[in-house]
């Protein structure tokens, strides 16, 4: 079952004069994990803001078979940054408390939602804590539990591994993989972490202003490939017979 | 000081300085949270400024100055978002060119009244003995609106003013909660510029909080703290001003001032304490 397509998707901001995004096309299985992978600059972080609707966009986006305008409640997202001032004493259960406004469950059943999503993350033990005292991989577990607590069938992050050590990501990755297989959830991230993208995602879209290419992690990520991204000088180690 | 404090409360102008104190102090305490989390302390302070322009501009006219006032503000305070979305420019350039200007209108206005200078001082510095009936009514209807309203939109403000993303994301209506928190601040500013002035009444609104951030354990303690510390401000600043003969609002603003610093000696104390156990 498709759980995203995309079509023609273009993004231009009101302060730029070129386009960000253009023509971007791609759908994606419910259940999987996809990476959009691509330089700075090349668009990845535009098309997931767009598919969430926080910018403006021309073309169409369909999540779940419903148009984006409906899709409320469907998408969690983790943004590359904790986007709350440090300074501001907010606890991790104030912080998930918030990520379920909106929703209509009642209380009893919000506190389970809370105390079941911090369990999944394991930071059920700092779950009264100020985030200002927890580590930099912890609090972008807790980005991805504020994702997570309304259930939703699509998770999209963008460079969640910002500010996060080799180990937190590898543990941050390995939860994504067990979201899309033993949960359904679909998952769509921009990164350009290539040795973790290798291991982890179901599909590659490697963007340029567009879709330069897309498949499995092996199709897509080659020498020839790596030349178009990046341009001359940079080369892919690891699987020599893709180079 | 004690005694001449308990003989005041006998005089009705100073029921009515403490009342509006008070009132004011929980109000903005609770307003002052979210401009701290909004970063938009400077907001305020223009926001209070423009006041001034209202005031002549109602003393001009004849109307009850803090009604010209409330409108003058809440239409600045709707007014500057809107106008930084159009044009692009960045709000601290925006507070930069307000601020003047509307003192620049306030002061020219009041030029053209006559034997204007006192009041200008008043307005600008407070004066207990300024509050009147009217104005009391106004803080107490406002004190009453809140109070009913906060209870409904509390969370989904508070996530607009730390996520702006994430409450668009969950459907949350940004520019009616913008709209709300623009007004309750434009209305608590002006309501208090008798007691303490446009130029004070930021005191109120950023010093609380300040003060409690450095403490809390977490949000709702900033919530609950803020007003309190808002109202030993009053409290104090009042009880000192008049012990000491010197003027409410600057009193008032100066001992929230020696309270953050003491906050703040506090916070380091406790840290270093910790560390030694």
């Amino acid at each position: 079952m498709t759980a995203i397509t995309v079509t023609n998707l273009s993004v231009r901001y009101p302060t730029e004069n070129s386009y960000a995004i253009e023509h971007v096309s791609f759908s994606m299985k419910k259940g999987t994990v996809g990476v959009l992978l691509g330089p700075n600059g090349s668009g990845k972080s535009t098309v997931i803001k767009a598919l969430l609707g926080l910018v403006e966009y021309e073309g169409t986006v369909s999540i779940v078979g419903k148009h984006r305008k409906n899709t409320h409640g469907h998408i969690g997202y983790v943004p590359q940054r904790y986007p709350i001032d440090r300074s501001i004493p907010i606890t991790l259960h104030e912080f998930l408390e918030l990520g379920l406004l909106n929703c209509d469950h009642s209380s009893k059943e919000k506190e389970k939602m809370i105390l079941s999503v911090l369990k999944k993350v394991d930071l059920i033990d700092k779950k009264n804590e100020r985030i200002a005292d927890i580590s930099g991989g912890q609090v972008q577990r807790l980005l991805l539990a504020r994702a997570l607590v309304h259930e939703p069938e699509i998770l999209m992050l963008d460079e969640p591994e910002a500010g996060v050590d080799v180990e937190g990501e590898r543990i941050f990755y390995e939860l994504l993989t067990k979201l899309a297989k033993e949960d359904n959830v679909t998952v769509l991230l921009a990164s350009h972490e290539i040795a973790l993208v290798r291991q982890f995602a179901d599909t590659v879209f490697c963007i340029k202003k567009n879709v330069v290419c897309a498949g499995k992690p092996e199709q897509v990520l080659t020498a020839e490939v790596f030349k178009q991204l990046y341009g001359e000088g940079i080369q892919l180690f690891g699987h020599a017979h893709h180079t | 000081m004690l005694q001449d404090f308990t003989e005041l409360l006998a005089y009705t102008f100073f029921q009515r300085a403490l009342i509006a104190g008070l009132l004011l102090a929980i109000l903005a305490g609770i307003v002052g949270v979210f401009t701290l989390i909004r970063k938009a302390s400077f907001f305020g302070d223009a926001v209070a400024h423009s006041a001034l322009a209202g005031v002549a501009i109602g003393l001009f006219f004849a109307i009850d100055p803090l009604i010209s006032a409330a409108i003058y503000a809440v239409l600045i305070s709707l007014f500057l978002p809107w106008f930084r979305k159009q044009t692009g420019f960045s709000f601290d350039s925006l507070l930069a060119l307000l601020l003047p200007v509307s003192m620049g209108i306030g002061v020219i206005a009041f030029s053209l009244l006559p034997g204007y200078q006192p009041n200008l001082l008043s307005f600008l510095f407070g004066n207990l003995l300024a509050v009147t009936s009217s104005d009391l009514i106004f803080l107490g209807v406002l004190f009453i609106s809140v109070s009913i309203l906060l209870p409904f939109i509390a969370k989904k403000l508070l996530l607009v003013s730390l996520d702006e993303d994430q409450a668009r994301l969950l459907g949350i209506n940004i520019p009616l909660h913008e709209m709300i928190y623009h007004f309750i601040l434009a209305l608590t500013v002006v309501s208090g510029v008798r007691l303490v002035g446009v130029v004070l009444i930021n005191a109120f609104l950023v010093i609380p909080p300040l003060v409690v951030s450095l403490h809390a354990k977490s949000i709702k303690q900033l919530f609950i703290y803020s007003p309190i510390i808002a109202l030993v401000s009053v409290v104090g600043g009042i009880g000192l001003s008049i012990g000491l003969d010197l003027p409410t609002g600057a009193v008032i603003a100066v001992f929230a001032g020696f309270l953050f610093l003491l906050s703040v000696v506090l916070k380091k104390v406790k840290e270093q304490i910790a560390v030694l156990l």
